[in-house]
């Protein structure tokens, strides 16, 4: 291989030292690899890479590192949810136990006021059915 | 010792075992190299997030897929060239990178800079830069392939990367510079 077929492994540094050595003394004298060397450092600055788009890194990280499990994603919903259903139960309880002892307290006030009546009535039916027998 | 200043291979360890922002870090060290290298083969800023996108979600679903029997860049570079080849595969457009050249069979010497070079203060400009950016945006596929991933990688490894023998992509490499010669004279 000609001396200046080595400029690209000689400019990459992947020659082997002695090689280099004897590639760094022909540049010197060499138009043509030194015209090589200036266009290869000159291509290693353009061709730096521009970044990536930061939507394309959020995006990435959004399907990975940072996704939310099922329940986080649905977490604020289900805990609405169950809430709004505690409270509802807690309602409708509390609705029963009123209608409940608003019925205790009629039949309590029904008994008050006719249990004379009803003793009374009770124990002449009690005489009557002694006396019968 | 800081995530940052860990080798690719102990952030993959980490990730393996458990932790995310080992992962992000890798994510963040090669956000640009890898993406250049993507957007420079297929030519679409979409196409290239999508496909730089995927190759990071597949890893991160399946990190054992990496084994630390070589180089993480080179693993991960590699996965990003055969999707890189599926999707140019799916485009029809395959020919242009992984088909040999027309000229493949020209000696490394033909493909050496012709004799009226690029004179040296040319590349002294204040305009080269973007110039010469423009200039390797023309270049034939393969050939820009190798100077994107000359940025991160020596011939010897471009050569066991792109499974192609070092003496060919050497030879891509000199027509890569004589063409660049060539379209810089030219504007």
């Amino acid at each position: 291989m000609k001396l200046c077929e080595q400029i690209l492994l000689y400019v990459s540094n992947e020659l082997a030292p002695q090689q280099q050595e004897q590639m760094a003394e022909h540049v010197r004298t060499c138009l043509h690899c030194q015209q090589q060397m200036a266009l290869l450092r000159a291509v290693e600055t353009a061709a730096v890479p521009p970044a990536a788009p930061a939507s394309v890194v959020e995006a990435l990280l959004a399907k990975t590192t940072r996704k939310k499990s099922f329940f986080a994603r649905w977490k604020t919903v289900l805990v609405t949810a169950c809430t709004v259903l505690v409270v509802a139960v807690m309602g409708l309880a509390e609705l029963h136990n009123k209608e409940a002892a608003q019925q205790d307290e009629a039949m309590y006030a029904y008994v008050s006021e006719n249990l004379d009546e009803e003793y009374t009535s009770f124990a002449e039916d009690l005489e009557e059915f002694e006396a019968y027998f | 010792m800081e995530l940052v200043q860990q080798t690719d291979e102990n952030l993959v360890l980490l990730f393996q075992k458990g932790n995310n922002e080992a992962f992000e870090t890798l994510v963040l060290r090669y956000k640009n190299s890898l993406y250049q290298y993507i957007v420079s083969l297929v030519r679409d800023e979409a196409t290239a997030g999508d496909l730089f996108q995927e190759m990071f979600i597949a890893f991160f679903k399946r990190p054992q897929a990496y084994q630390p029997n070589g180089k993480f860049k080179a693993w991960l570079f590699v996965s990003a060239r055969n999707r890189i080849l599926n999707f140019l595969r799916d485009q029809k457009q395959l020919l242009s990178l992984d088909a040999e050249n027309e000229d493949e069979n020209v000696s490394l010497n033909d493909t050496l800079a012709d004799d009226t070079p690029l004179p040296l203060e040319e590349l002294e400009k204040e305009d080269t830069l973007s110039r010469l950016q423009a200039a390797i945006k023309q270049l034939p596929l393969r050939q820009q392939e190798i100077v994107n991933l000359r940025q991160e990688f020596s011939f010897q490894e471009i050569a066991e990367l792109t499974h192609r023998p070092l003496g060919t992509v050497l030879a891509d490499g000199h027509r890569a510079i004589k063409k660049l010669q060539q379209l810089l004279s030219e504007q």
